[in-house]
């Protein structure tokens, strides 16, 4: 019962990036461009500081891949690309429970 | 100690409503619940050092976005306890919320930790946030 009482919580983190790197594919950093990633995600849920940064809502699965998050009940963890001036991916991270 | 003593003072206004309503409230160690931003990351943010792009990297999107992102605000709620009654439970929350404020360079200038009266709206919150020196009856800085 105290345990069932202490439930109902999880953290917004930040996913092991090792875990999820040999299924992100294209997405590279120093290599993407925000072209590609716009291309083939399309366009981004939410954007920052005049497209530098965008952020994509998807799902991490328990195997590290990613998918796009097609349902708006399902779990949402939050894909933060940042660009450099060079519209160049400079750094990203998957947040898990992430969304807004 | 004024988060605890504004835990206490609505504590006992809580118990005074559920003598009346007959429910009763379970008391439980302080916790998050729901969705909680992480707490190792925030205490990583320096200010004048970290940027908005290293937030929204360690913590995902925030709540409210205010002034062109000049402020953002995660919000999470904190759990004090149970009122169970004879149609169900509900949790006794408070909502918590991390104001930070970042300057033309998007560095971080300025991070607080709000807290709101229980089962609070945002409005006071971020309104708090934007004008840190108005003092403002239900929300107070941790």
């Amino acid at each position: 019962m105290v345990l069932a009482l202490l439930s109902g919580c999880v953290t917004a983190q930040k996913a092991d990036s090792t875990a999820i790197s040999k299924h992100e594919g294209f997405v590279a950093d120093g290599k993407t461009t925000k072209k590609e990633v716009q291309d083939r995600f399309g366009p981004a849920q939410s954007v920052y500081e005049q497209g530098a940064i965008l952020v994509y809502y998807v799902n991490l699965d328990d195997h590290g891949r990613i998918s796009l998050r097609q349902k708006k009940n399902s779990s949402c963890d939050a894909y933060v690309l940042v660009f450099d001036d060079h519209d160049l991916l400079e750094r990203h991270s998957l947040v898990k429970n992430g969304c807004r | 100690m004024v988060a605890a003593n504004r835990c206490f003072r609505s504590c006992l206004a809580l118990l005074a409503v559920c003598f009346f309503a007959g429910c009763i409230p379970i008391p439980i160690p302080p916790h998050g619940f729901g969705v909680v931003p992480d707490m190792v990351a925030i205490e990583s943010f320096r200010l004048r050092d970290s940027t908005r792009a290293d937030v929204l990297l360690k913590l995902g999107e925030p709540r409210h976005r205010l002034e062109g992102d000049h402020f953002l605000i995660y919000e999470w709620d904190v759990a004090y306890g149970w009122l169970l009654s004879y149609v169900g439970s509900v949790p006794i929350t408070f909502p918590h919320y991390l104001c930070l404020e970042f300057g033309s360079d998007s560095r971080l200038v300025r991070q607080d930790h709000l807290i709101g009266s229980i089962y609070g709206k945002p409005d006071k919150a971020i309104k708090k946030c934007m004008n840190p020196s108005e003092v403002l009856d239900d929300v107070e800085a941790k």
